[in-house]
């Protein structure tokens, strides 16, 4: 019984003293709120009075139960908390408490910015008031810089590349492209606003191939070299001269011109571009064939993107009337996770046309769209058609007056994802296509498994089928992953069967490929990647290697 | 505009200078651009700060506020629910929110929202079936390939993108016609023994050939070649270069006089080997 009382008493006594010993190692700090946003409140606190991110805010609403936030962000004098509940509501002056650790306060070192990164003075105030007398220099009116003061600036990136191929399959060719080029920007060169853009690229490419010459090329290329004024979607006017992508129409190429648009409503554009025609050949020859655009862009001005556009674009090949092309496009967001789009190309062939029938073609057709039906389910679709039109300008291989007239495409594809839980994902697709020749159906399915054998990585599991022109062919692809702040890396194995579609005999071969990419990210602007890829089996022996090393200024 | 075609040794000094660039840029971005998420002031304030906190000083120092505190940093996704992955996340936020207008206009429309489309409208909207955000480069092409009309086996897995496709260079991958001859009528021409074009073999190749390479070409002969029949080509097909051309009387010494008479009573007989393999296919009696 004695020794009960005695034990008893020994708690009581720890109790009292644990208590005691916490009571004099934290205080209560009290804060009062000076702002508030949706989610957040800020407070008149900051480091020097011992906060800290993390510790937790109590508010007290008068009439009201108390309110818990977290602090996110520390200055010296001030803080933001994140309101534990997103509904309530914290007035201005409401007061508030945090319990901090003693020991913070003790430590002057600590409450205060270190060195180097203390609040400097703020030097006299120089910017014109808009009442001479008050003393509100915080509140004089923010004054927006125009071209004229902004100084020119430069960024870009620059990039070196190499890719090789060698094939020792049944002939011996070797393929190698090698280049190094530079997007740059320069902003108000001219202290008018504007930009001048360039894209250029210097490549060598070698083919080495059996039975024929080896052929080499080396080429100095420029992709872009224009002078740009306007940059905002509602700028009254905007123009660009020199060799760039047209704006309100990029799918109507490259001009070596000049294009102007003008705003003539809310969201309606109206654009003109004139010039020539680079062939999209590496050599970029311009000038045999020219241009002229005109085209209306019409962009609702509405919380989901909508935006149609139509335009006309008239071609000449070395003088001779060329190609009249009416073009449409649509963009529509009818909800937050829905996307459609469409784009279309409508040629008029007249009475010279050889292999087309005089009136308007249907030469492209892409449209499509997206929907996240919830954070863990989406689908996709899209339909791609095309036919050669009847051009004098031939941008690549003549094609056959057999194939102007009977070639088409039309190809459409299915896909679906599912997100189990945060560590499984499935992606399906189905490809079906039909051709003036015949039809068919491609298709894949992916399992991939995050966080699951190992930290930081993933594990894909692919089947295919694809059914194809000359060939089918079925597999399956394991590709391993893993990733950090500063290097990702994959790698993968492929097995598939083959049918190669020669009248009898049908020849059935197995293939494998192995493929791996690596990639370093150590500097903040500077990317390096490298990728291997090996084939072999019964009818593949290919070895691929590629590097790819790029800085952004 | 024709844009030089250069000598090699030209070529090899532009690329030595552009090496020479790369580098010295590689060097020199960390110390004259600084860091990464810095704030360009010569912008002037073109973001709207009225949602920032009151106090400056938890993201600005020095004199002006033009500069960005040392230890800055945004959780973006945990702030503004849109997460930043790879080049975005090293992006300098001025490039995306600045004076062009409200971010979520141009988010709103993907990637054509801000960049431009190197592939002019060719390849969809969808830029992320063959990028990846981090460094944009496109990886396992081929095994994308796949899911097209021509999935990439044998010699045109070891081909180079610009052989088929060729303003691979410039982005453009308007479609290549899987006709063979449209890139191979070089080898059509070559192809002498047997003589293709002498024969009109100049369509429908995968008669013969597989698409991995071709070499080691078959062919489905009107009658399977069994027995003496696996013979020469020229045994049989006696006139050079025209396969469509053949003799029986080679090696079947049938004797005119004796196949006319054997023959008196039938319908349309002649005495050319063509008609006998009409009526005896197979070379069967």
């Amino acid at each position: 019984m004695r020794r009960g009382f005695v034990a008893y008493a020994g708690m009581v006594l720890a109790l009292v003293l644990a208590s005691s010993v916490r009571a004099q190692a934290t205080t209560d700090v009290e804060v009062k709120v000076t702002s508030s946003s949706e989610t957040h409140v800020y407070l008149d606190k900051g480091r020097a009075a011992g906060l800290r991110e993390g510790d937790i805010v109590v508010l007290e609403p008068r009439g009201a139960a108390p309110v818990r936030a977290t602090i996110t962000d520390v200055s010296r004098t001030h803080c933001r908390a994140r309101l534990e509940d997103r509904r309530a509501m914290v007035a201005l002056g409401v007061t508030g408490r945090v319990r901090v650790p003693k020991s913070r306060l003790a430590k002057p070192a600590e409450t205060q910015e270190r060195p180097g990164r203390r609040t400097p003075e703020h030097p006299p105030w120089t910017g014109k008031l808009p009442r001479e007398g008050d003393d509100i220099p915080l509140l004089a009116p923010i004054r927006t810089r125009g071209p004229a003061d902004r100084p020119m600036r430069v960024f870009g990136r620059a990039w070196l590349r190499a890719t090789g191929r060698d094939n020792r399959f049944a002939s011996d060719n070797r393929y190698l492209l090698a280049g190094a080029g530079t997007e740059s920007v320069v902003q108000n060169p001219f202290a008018y606003g504007g930009e001048v853009r360039f894209r250029g690229d210097l490549s060598y490419r070698k083919s080495q191939l059996e039975f024929v010459p080896d052929e080499s090329t080396t080429r100095f290329r420029v992709d872009r070299l224009s002078y740009r004024a306007g940059h905002a979607s509602d700028d009254t006017v905007r123009f660009q001269v020199g060799r760039f992508l047209q704006t309100l129409a990029p799918e109507l190429g490259l001009v070596d011109g000049a294009e102007v648009d003008v705003r003539v409503a809310d969201g309606s554009r109206v654009g003109v571009s004139f010039g020539g025609f680079p062939e999209p050949q590496v050599d970029r020859n311009s000038f045999d064939d020219t241009q002229a655009t005109v085209f209306y862009r019409y962009r609702a001005d509405v919380e989901h993107a909508f935006e149609v556009g139509a335009g006309f674009q008239k071609t000449w090949h070395r003088g001779q009337a060329d190609r009249d092309l009416a073009l449409f496009d649509l963009f529509w967001q009818p909800a937050s996770r829905m996307s459609v789009y469409a784009n279309l190309w409508v040629d008029y062939y007249g009475a010279s046309a050889v292999n087309k029938s005089q009136g308007f073609e249907v030469t492209e057709f892409r449209g499509g769209g997206n929907w996240a039906i919830n954070d863990s389910n989406g689908l996709g679709v899209s339909v791609d058609y095309f036919v050669w039109p009847e051009l004098l300008r031939e941008e690549f291989r003549p094609v056959e007056p057999t194939s102007l007239r009977n070639d088409h495409v039309l190809r459409s594809v299915l896909s679906t994802w599912h997100v189990l839980s945060d560590h499984v994902r499935f992606d399906f697709r189905i490809a079906p296509w039909e051709d003036q020749s015949g039809s068919g159906l491609a298709g894949d399915a992916r399992m991939t498994l995050s966080n699951v054998l190992f930290e930081q990585g993933y594990v894909e599991f692919d089947v295919f089928k694809s059914d194809g022109t000359y060939e089918d062919a079925v597999g399956g692809r394991v590709t391993v992953g893993h990733y950090d702040t500063v290097y990702s890396q994959t790698l993968a194995l492929e097995l598939s069967q083959h049918d190669y579609e020669r009248e009898p005999p049908l020849s059935t071969a197995f293939n494998q490929a192995v493929t791996a990419s690596f990639d370093w990210h150590a500097l903040s602007a500077t990317d390096l990647s490298l990728n291997l890829d090996y084939r072999f089996g019964d009818t593949q022996d290919t070895l691929g290697l590629g590097l790819y090393l790029q800085t952004r200024f | 505009m024709k844009v030089c075609s250069l000598r090699p040794g030209l070529a090899y000094s532009c690329l030595a200078y552009v090496l020479l660039a790369f580098a010295c840029t590689m060097v020199a971005s960390p110390m004259v651009y600084g860091p990464v998420q810095g704030w360009q002031h010569q912008r002037g304030p073109v973001v709207p700060h009225d949602k920032f906190p009151d106090d400056c000083s938890l993201c600005h120092v020095g004199a002006g506020w033009h500069k960005i505190r040392a230890d800055f940093e945004f959780d973006h996704k945990a702030k503004t629910g849109v997460e930043l992955k790879g080049a975005h996340k090293k992006a300098e936020c001025l490039r995306c929110h600045n004076d062009r207008g409200p971010v979520k206009k141009f988010a709103d429309r993907g990637c054509r929202g801000c960049h431009e489309d190197w592939h002019q409208g060719t390849l969809g909207p969808r830029c992320e079936d063959c990028h990846e955000e981090r460094d944009w480069q496109p990886k396992a092409m081929i095994a994308k390939h796949a899911l097209t009309r021509f999935p990439l086996t044998g010699a045109h897995a070891g081909t180079a993108c610009w052989r088929c496709h060729e303003g691979a260079q410039v982005g453009n991958f308007k479609r290549a016609s899987t006709e063979c001859v449209v890139c191979h009528r070089d080898a059509l021409t070559r192809a002498l023994n047997p003589n293709h074009v002498a024969n009109g073999w100049t369509t429908r190749c995968q008669r013969c050939h597989s698409p991995v390479g071709w070499q080691g070409a078959s062919f489905a002969h009107p009658f399977v070649l069994t027995g003496p029949h696996r013979t020469t080509c020229s045994n049989c097909h006696t006139t050079p270069g025209n396969y469509g051309l053949y003799s029986c009387f080679t090696c079947h010494a049938h004797d005119k006089t004796q196949m006319d008479d054997t023959h008196k009573d039938v319908t349309g007989y002649v005495y050319t080997s063509t008609a006998c393999y009409t009526c005896h296919p197979g070379a069967r009696k």
